[in-house]
Parts: C-alpha cells; sequence; structure tokens
C-alpha cells in the first residue's frame, strides 16, 4: 500500500490564519464570560461589605435640585448593624439605624420620627438569590478602572432593558468592596443622582459615641411609630397591580395599622432583583394629606390617586413611568 | 455666618465677580469656620462629575489668613476698595479652575465608548456630561426645571407626613437586601432642600 501525501487545499499559512482566528474568537467569547460573571460577583461583594465592614466616610450626594455633603458611620457587630448618617451641610439632620430601629431627627422644627424596625421578621432569605435573575432584565459589565478619593476602584455598569426602570454606574473599590461612587441614569443614560464619597475608611472597630445622636432630644417633639403602629400577616392578597414591567414580581404584602381600631394600610413590595416599588394602599379618609399626582426625591418617584374611595400610592427608586403605571393599575382582589 | 456671606462667596466661586469684596475678605480672613466653608465648596466644586481626586489642601485658607494677618499694611491710598495685592488670589482660584477643566478636557477627548470596551480589556472610564445644573450652594436657589407634571417635593422636614412614613417602610426594605445594595437610601429624607430654605 502506497501511502500519497495528500496535498493542502489551502496553503498553511490559511490554516493558521484560521486557527489564530478560532482562537481569539474562542479567548474572547471566555473573557467575555468571565467579565460578565466578575460584574454580578463584584455587586455581590459589594452588598457584603456594605453590610459587613465597620466604616466612616464623607460623599457627596447631588440631584436635580443640589446636593448636600454628608458623613456615615457603619458598624456590624454581634448586635447587627448600626449605622449614623449626617448632613454636614445648612440643619444637621440625622438617621441612626439599628436592628430595632429607624430613628430621624429633625433640628429645625425639633422633631424626632422612630420607625421600628422589623428587619428580623421579615422573610428575605429569598432576595440573595436576586442577582441570579436579573441578568435578563439588565446587561452587566465590568466597564472600566477607576481612582475615587485616592482609592483604586473597578467601574460596573447596569443597562436596563427597557425604560420601565434605572441603570447604574457603580464605582467599588477594589481593595474592600465598598461603593465608592454611584451613578443612577435614566432611560437616556444622563445621571439623575450622584453619590460620590470624598473619604472613606474602614475601620476595626467604631467607637460608640460615634453612633449616638448629637442632640439629647430635649425639646423635641418625638413620633414614634412603634407605640402606635403594628403590623399583622395579611390573611389574602386584597389588592394587586393590573400592570407591572417584565420581571417585576410580589414579595411581600402585609398589612400596617395605625391604631387599634383603624383600618389597615396595606403595603405590597415588587421588585425585578435590582429595582423596588412599594405600593401602599389605605381609605381616602385615613389620609387627609393626600395630595394626587407625582412627586420625586432624587431618584425616588412616587405617584397617587384614589381608587374607589382608597388612596393608591407607588413609591420607588424606579422611573416616573413605572410607579404611575403601577399605581394606576391597582384593582382590589376578594376580601 | 450669615446665608447672604455663603451667597457672595458662591457668587465669586462661580466667577461672576471678579473679586471677592472686603466682606469676604475679611470674613475668610478671621473666621475659621468659614475658611472650612470656602474649602469645602472648592472640594465639591472640584470633584462633583469631573473624577478627580479629593486633593484641595485643608490648610491652604488658614495659610492664606495668616499671610494676610502677617502682611504690611499698604500705606498708599487705592481707587478700588480691594487691596490691590489680592487680586492675584482671585486670579490664581481662577486659573486654578481653569488648569482643572483644561486636564479634564483632555481626558474627555481622549477617552474611549465605554460601550465599546464594556467587553474588552478594562479602560479608563469616560465621565458623562451631567445632565444636572451645575453644583448650587444650599442657601442659593436651584433654578432647575422640575420635570414632572403635578410635581411637589416630599417634605422631608415634617416627620410626621404621611409620604415619610411611606418612605421610611420603603427604605426599610432597601437596606433589608432588596433593590441596590452600597447606596444608603435614607439621605433622600435628611437631605436639605434648598427650596424650603
Amino acid at each position: 500500500m502506497i501511502l500519497k501525501k495528500s496535498k493542502p487545499a489551502f496553503p498553511p499559512s490559511v490554516y493558521g490564519i484560521i486557527l489564530t482566528a478560532y482562537l481569539f474568537l474562542n479567548q474572547t467569547a471566555g473573557a467575555a464570560e468571565a467579565i460578565q460573571a466578575d460584574a454580578r460577583d463584584l455587586l455581590d461583594r459589594m452588598g457584603r461589605a456594605t453590610r459587613e465592614l465597620n466604616y466612616d466616610g464623607i460623599f457627596i450626594y447631588r440631584r436635580e435640585h443640589g446636593m448636600d455633603t454628608m458623613r456615615l458611620i457603619h458598624r456590624s457587630g454581634q448586635d447587627g448593624e448600626t449605622e449614623r448618617l449626617i448632613t454636614l451641610d445648612g440643619q444637621p439632620r440625622e438617621v441612626i439605624r439599628t436592628k430595632d430601629s429607624v430613628t430621624c431627627i429633625f433640628p429645625e422644627n425639633r422633631q424626632i420620627l422612630i420607625e421600628k424596625s422589623r428587619a428580623h421578621k421579615l422573610p428575605f432569605d429569598q432576595f440573595p438569590e436576586a442577582l441570579e435573575r436579573i441578568g435578563e432584565y439588565y446587561r452587566f459589565a465590568v466597564a472600566g478602572e477607576d481612582r475615587i478619593a485616592g482609592k483604586d476602584a473597578w467601574v460596573v455598569e447596569i443597562v436596563p432593558g427597557d425604560e420601565y426602570r434605572y441603570g447604574y454606574r457603580i464605582w467599588i473599590d477594589k481593595e474592600n468592596h465598598l461603593l465608592l461612587k454611584s451613578e443612577l441614569d435614566d432611560k437616556t443614560g444622563m445621571p439623575v443622582e450622584q453619590i460620590l464619597f470624598t473619604q472613606l475608611e474602614v475601620l476595626e472597630s467604631i467607637p460608640d459615641d460615634l453612633l449616638k445622636p448629637a442632640t439629647s432630644g430635649t425639646d423635641y417633639t418625638l413620633h414614634n411609630s412603634s407605640t402606635i403602629e403594628h403590623y399583622r400577616e395579611a390573611k389574602g392578597i386584597y389588592w394587586k397591580t393590573g400592570w407591572l414591567p417584565r420581571g417585576f414580581a410580589l414579595v411581600n404584602y402585609e398589612q400596617k395599622l395605625n391604631a387599634e381600631d383603624a383600618d389597615a394600610v396595606e403595603h405590597l413590595i415588587y421588585t425585578d432583583g435590582l429595582a423596588m416599588v412599594s405600593v401602599f394602599v389605605e381609605q381616602a379618609d385615613a389620609n387627609p394629606d393626600f395630595k394626587p399626582g407625582g412627586q420625586r426625591l432624587g431618584a425616588v418617584n412616587a405617584f397617587s390617586e384614589v381608587t374607589n374611595g382608597y388612596v393608591v400610592t407607588a413609591v420607588g427608586e424606579a422611573p416616573y413611568a413605572t410607579v404611575r403605571g403601577m399605581a394606576t393599575s391597582v384593582v382590589s382582589g376578594n376580601r | 455666618m450669615s446665608e447672604d456671606m455663603h451667597e457672595k462667596l458662591s457668587t465669586f466661586m462661580d466667577g461672576e465677580s471678579d473679586h471677592p469684596g472686603d466682606e469676604i475678605i475679611n470674613w475668610l480672613s478671621h473666621d475659621e469656620a468659614a475658611r472650612k466653608t470656602w474649602w469645602r465648596y472648592h472640594i465639591i466644586s472640584d470633584v462633583i462629575g469631573k473624577n478627580i481626586d479629593a486633593c484641595a489642601d485643608t490648610q491652604l485658607a488658614d495659610r492664606i489668613a495668616e499671610r494676610l494677618h502677617t502682611e504690611p499694611a499698604l500705606l498708599i491710598p487705592s481707587r478700588n476698595k480691594t487691596p490691590r495685592y489680592l487680586k492675584p488670589l482671585a486670579g490664581l482660584a481662577i486659573a486654578a479652575t481653569v488648569a482643572t477643566i483644561a486636564i479634564l478636557g483632555v481626558r474627555w477627548n481622549t477617552g474611549q465608548d465605554i460601550e465599546a470596551t464594556s467587553i474588552s480589556h478594562p479602560v479608563a472610564v469616560v465621565q458623562k456630561p451631567i445632565a444636572m445644573p451645575k453644583p448650587t450652594l444650599a442657601t442659593t436657589t436651584s433654578t432647575a426645571q422640575f420635570p414632572l407634571p403635578g410635581s411637589a417635593r416630599l417634605t422631608s422636614a415634617e416627620a410626621n407626613n404621611r409620604m415619610n412614613a411611606y418612605l421610611l417602610n420603603y427604605y426599610e426594605y432597601r437596606t433589608m437586601g432588596a433593590g441596590m445594595q452600597g447606596v444608603n437610601p435614607y439621605m433622600r429624607i435628611i437631605a436639605n432642600d434648598p427650596e424650603k430654605e
């Protein structure tokens, strides 16, 4: 048997080019997957660092009406998270959050608002998986590297799939994964809200004094919602939205009582895994301050209207079209 | 510190006046808190939207004040109320601003498009133009147009307001793991509202 050496169909150089192209494309596809995974991993790490580290920083919060400089002190320990947020411009307002309560201090009108926290009672075990779901509605990418407040950072870009959710650009500290800067973008990609840390230190421990309010509360009017409000588990779904952006789902339904004999304020919580919208429903008579229409606070939009004698209000870090669409589509179910 | 002085300082820093005026000079020269304010306004002005490090010298204002105190008095009458030797200070501030803008301008022009590079090797990030008006101080009135029909500011100072209760409920869930983490939502409740001041 004579083995005849076959002649190649193409010159060797052509095969070389094809092989190189194959290897390049294969490598590029692999790199794209790796970076996609990295973006979501970075966000996950940022979420954990935000909750688990001790830190003290100063940041600038900017929105369309102006900006504020604020100080954020966060401690994580056996007692859970404790956090103190103080405005450094104008009136020295404060928010102190513990595992039991949220306290807001408004010195200009000498009022303190305390809201009881129910974090440990809520079924939020379902949310850690949320990042897995949201790939269908957002595109994640590591957009580059940057330097913020003297720290090296990864820049993660989150692009929404439609106009019913915001996009984000997040600057994450390479060393400890805390957030250094964020931009929240509208559907045209323009920032509607920015946060920028100018100073951020991770600390071994946070002394108690740093977490105490600046005021003793003397001469302040106290509004303690924990004494006049309580919650009960809903026995049925009484209200529902007739329209939702794709990917949004109801994740919690609760009834909040303002007084023993008052009707409940019903609270429906929807999320697509990243954006979150609350829908509140209460009887119109119980809400004399009600003003229909849209409102806005930074990136948070709200829309209220009356439906069959009930005030329906949707509130969320989502575009105006989203909260308006949800609020105006709410219908009552079977009581 | 009066709001009037804040506004005059803001006007000068925005380049709307050629010199700071005697009042501002005296204020900065004798009031340490005023110098801190001056420094903070510069920090805010420099870092917002421009993606540069917060590198302002916190001692600079103090050193300028000390220099002014030790500067020998000029006995030559001046037509202008502002001492001539202060003119370079104003010029320095303006020049520094121009230099910053020039550096940023180079970065903008040489940056690559984010969309085109998002799947390739990480590159320096290009700053998007800011849609919001230029930074304003809390003591000045914003001229920004509010885009929503029937819009109104949420009344952050009214502690018993129903909407604030809704917001607190909403933020309570946000801090527990729902929604984007890492961003403290309570900042929106205590942020100062220029329209109310």
